[in-house]
């Protein structure tokens, strides 16, 4: 298996890499960081349907959609981005998600151990200090390979995240950044001396060779340069970019696993949803009708079901 | 019947990378297993290939996603891609809900069928019972 650390990439670079190497079935870890910011959306969400594609072009961040799972992210500078592909086939590799990601962020956890901060590993893919989430982790086939791709966040910009996600009113906007400041941490929050990205790196480094084996130190292979500039081609084409995912009736930002945002269309009009652990804790009129919403609380965060509970409630 | 805790009918041909074919005359439906969506989690995206694609047994002929992870579908049998099913694109949770009959994904007119269904397994035939027994294990959490 290959180690590519590369301490910095053109921000287009860090996700054509790991489709690069998955579609050749070369195995490595990648170690890298964005030059310039851009936002990720993973192949469940579409862009028009996502991004404030408008915001992002004034503010000069790019937008990539990739082939693996996950949420929509802002990949910024401050993030060190961890990409291991892996032959699917192997012995070492486990049967299905829950497994992969399991085994593969384990020495992620360690890692954040080691320069002391206790971070666990809640299924499926979330690694969480204290109840927050300080990885973005997305995974998928690509190839003969599975993917893992996550990242540590050193630094964070919640308002910037809150911007270019495309929001259907300033209430959900608001809600919105709470919600992220208040679901998520960065190494910055939990130390108070942020380690360099040379010793991060080591340290990863260090804790995937200790599960999987010695790495080959590598610089980019030619071949893979070549597939990621023909990759160009089919994520740049308009039908890649213009997909707008599965159509829905409302808006919904997940924070973390159970926790969402979502403001939904009602007979009672606009409705602004909150959920953690998967139930509704929260709920308000976004035009500031007075409903009595206290039915909804305690009840399973379902877009649908909400739209339909709604439709059979009565004046209060 | 049930295999396990997972439905199987006994009418359906069975791939090793659990998607599923119905011969329904010159047209075979596929499909993905109850152990398969089961395994996904609520699917939060299905997309296929389109009608007039040409596709090959064990090649990928769509990519189905739980949102945090993405997995491709390896079709049972070689063909040309006659119809996918619109429902998905709006409710792809239909798949787990009803994953043999509303929540069926493509329909092709086979080139090889005869040839290639003798590469698939049939539920309740021991080689069935073994492999998805097998596979149990491979995935138990």
């Amino acid at each position: 298996m290959l180690l590519i650390d590369i301490p910095e990439m053109e921000w287009d670079e860090t996700q054509l890499v790991y489709h690069a190497l998955g579609r050749l079935g070369v195995e490595a870890l990648v170690l890298t960081r964005s030059r310039s910011p851009y936002v990720c959306v993973g192949f469940s969400g579409g862009i028009p349907s996502e991004v404030d594609a408008g915001l992002c072009a004034r503010e000069g961040i790019s937008i990539f959609r990739r082939e693996i799972g996950g949420g929509t992210v802002l990949i910024e500078r401050e993030q060190l981005l961890i990409q291991l592909v892996i032959k699917r086939d192997r012995d070492d590799v486990p049967a299905g998600q829950h497994n992969f990601f399991k085994r593969f962020l384990k020495p992620l956890v360690e890692v954040y151990s080691d320069i002391g901060i206790d971070a666990e590993f809640r299924p499926i893919n979330d690694l969480l200090v204290r109840g927050r989430k300080i990885s973005g982790t997305g995974g998928g086939e690509v190839g003969s390979c599975n993917v893992l791709a996550t990242n540590i966040l050193l630094d964070f910009n919640f308002d910037r995240m809150a911007s270019v996600l495309l929001c259907p009113s300033e209430n959900f906007r608001k809600a919105l950044r709470d919600g992220l400041e208040n679901n998520m941490t960065t190494v910055k929050r939990e130390i108070p001396s942020v380690p360099s990205y040379q010793l991060l790196r080591k340290l990863v480094a260090k804790r995937y060779e200790a599960l999987l084996g010695r790495m080959e130190r590598s610089p980019l292979p030619g071949p893979v340069k070549n597939e990621m500039k023909a990759l160009r081609k089919e994520f740049f084409s308009e039908k890649w970019l213009s997909d707008k995912g599965v159509r829905k009736e409302w808006r919904e930002v997940k924070l973390r696993e159970g926790s969402f945002i979502a403001q939904l269309p009602t007979p009672r009009g606009e409705l602004l949803v909150k959920s953690s652990g998967g139930k509704i804790i929260s709920a308000e009129s976004v035009e500031g009708a007075r409903w009595n919403w206290q039915s909804l609380m305690g009840k399973d965060f379902d877009g649908e079901q909400i739209i339909n509970i709604v439709s059979r409630m009565g004046r209060h | 019947m049930k295999v396990l805790d997972y439905e199987c009918p006994e009418n359906l041909f069975y791939h090793k990378d659990h998607a599923w074919a119905r011969v329904e005359g010159d047209i075979v439906v596929f499909g993905v297993t109850d152990f398969a969506q089961k395994q996904a989690g609520t699917i939060k995206r299905i997309q296929t290939l389109e009608p007039d694609d040409e596709i090959d047994q064990h090649a990928p002929f769509g990519t189905l996603s739980s949102g945090k992870w993405t997995g491709k579908m390896q079709s049972p049998l070689s063909g040309v891609i006659v119809e996918t099913n619109a429902v998905l694109e709006e409710k792809p949770k239909t798949v787990n809900d009803s994953p043999y009959a509303d929540g069926w994904i493509v329909k092709i007119k086979p080139s090889k069928l005869d040839e290639e269904l003798k590469n698939l397994f049939k539920a309740g035939t021991p080689e069935f019972q073994a492999w998805l027994e097998a596979e149990n294990k491979k995935y138990k959490k």
